[in-house]
């Protein structure tokens, strides 16, 4: 079987020109004795006659297009070239968006910020509008409206204002910690009385009652 | 001299010089091999574009090839972008959607002998459309591209042993489609009685 096998391989060879021809006497031995070789002979020698013809398809479309050689003038040169006026009007633009570019690349640079952090310096003024909300209610909106307004103390128990802006986001279902009650929230100590009736704080859209 | 007339090496040259016209007849010169490939392997919705794209990159980077065996470069280009369409798509087109129908032959033959060999191609093609891949790609690229086992195996990144085996596998499987066609010992006369 395994000669078989290899006089197949040599006779495939042989049909693709590439069999030397130093090797043909052993094939030609076993051809001899082999009728199931020289079968698989005369099929390929059929096959390789009628496979091309049934298999082969025109193409049915033309190259569309052979890309040329030399390349077509880029389009602005193509457009303007020979049109003095609007090579002059498109070098102008030219000019002006470089001015504009340079000026948006070579602007002075910004101090350095203490928090580096970019996600932090964009969230910071959000942070502040809440501590002054948060002032608001703490001093006037509940109640202690104008100079009798309760000093509120900014840091308390340890926590500095973003912190406390951290909190409050908290409260508002905002944070990671939806379990943060108002209780906790409610950390302000005597003398400020809080209105009894009041039980949420939050923004200005939220109802206190 | 005629474009039809200059060798390969020639039509190479003058499209590398930017003759667009001796592109065309190179093209012309192996567009239905490379098409036919194209068809059987990956159907005909997608021969069309992988046929274009063939000869798009292969004019792109006609500046690189070596001069050696343009049919074979051109199948090496074939083939890969064929296994990039069925990576991306995961599959193979069935062939029997390939299959067109067969190109009009003209009726010199017997009308009994035209009709035994239509029915002959036919089965051919819906055998070779059986083929697993790597042994439909061997034969395609042996009866079609009639490109040595060398190259094909080069093409197909496996040694020569490796193609001559895929090809042994796929003649077994057409002489069992195809045996009833097989010619008689003494001449070309079909055993297939229809």
């Amino acid at each position: 079987m395994s000669t078989c096998h290899e006089m197949r391989n040599r006779l495939l060879m042989k049909q693709s020109g590439e069999y030397e021809e130093g090797l043909m006497g052993p094939l030609a031995e076993h051809l001899a004795s082999c009728a199931e070789c020289r079968r698989f002979e005369a099929d390929l020698a059929h096959l390789s006659a009628v496979a091309p013809t049934a298999l082969e398809e025109d193409a049915p479309l033309r190259i569309r297009r052979i890309e040329p050689r030399s390349r077509p003038m880029p389009f602005p040169l193509s457009v303007f070239w020979g049109r003095p006026l609007m090579g002059t009007a498109a070098a102008a633009v030219f000019l002006v968006a470089l001015l504009g570019l340079r000026a948006v690349l070579f602007r002075p640079s910004l101090p350095p910020d203490d928090d580096s952090s970019s996600l932090l310096l964009a969230s910071l003024p959000s942070r502040e509008s809440l501590l002054r909300e948060w002032q608001y209610w703490m001093g006037y909106g509940a109640g202690n409206a104008g100079e009798h307004a309760h000093p509120m103390p900014l840091i308390e128990n340890g926590w500095s204002p973003s912190e406390m802006a951290q909190q409050l986001l908290i409260f508002e279902g905002l944070g990671p910690d939806v379990e943060w009650g108002v209780e906790e929230i409610f950390w302000v100590e005597e003398p400020f009385v809080f209105p009894q009736d009041a039980r949420a704080i939050g923004s200005s859209s939220q109802q206190v009652v | 001299m005629e474009y039809g007339d200059m060798s390969d090496r020639s039509l190479l040259r003058a499209g590398r010089k930017g003759d667009n016209v001796a592109l065309e007849a190179l093209i012309a010169r192996y567009q239905r091999p490379l098409y036919t490939f194209l068809l059987r392997m990956v159907g005909p919705s997608g021969a069309d574009d992988l046929f274009q794209e063939t000869w798009r990159r292969a004019i792109k980077a006609i500046d690189r090839f070596d001069d050696r065996n343009l049919l074979g470069w051109l199948f090496r280009i074939a083939r890969n972008l064929a296994v990039d369409r069925s990576r991306r798509e995961s599959r193979w087109v069935p062939l029997e959607d390939g299959v067109r129908d067969p190109p009009y032959r003209s009726p010199t033959a017997a009308p009994d002998h035209a009709m035994a060999n239509r029915e002959l191609e036919e089965r051919i093609r819906a055998a070779v459309a059986e083929l697993p891949v790597e042994q439909r790609e061997v034969f395609l690229l042996r009866m079609e591209g009639n490109l040595p086992f060398r190259e094909i195996a080069s093409i197909q990144g496996v040694s020569i042993n490796t193609a001559l085996a895929r090809m042994q596998y796929a003649l077994q499987k057409l002489r069992v489609a195809l045996a009833e066609f097989r010619p008689s010992e003494g001449g070309d006369s079909h055993e297939h009685v229809s």
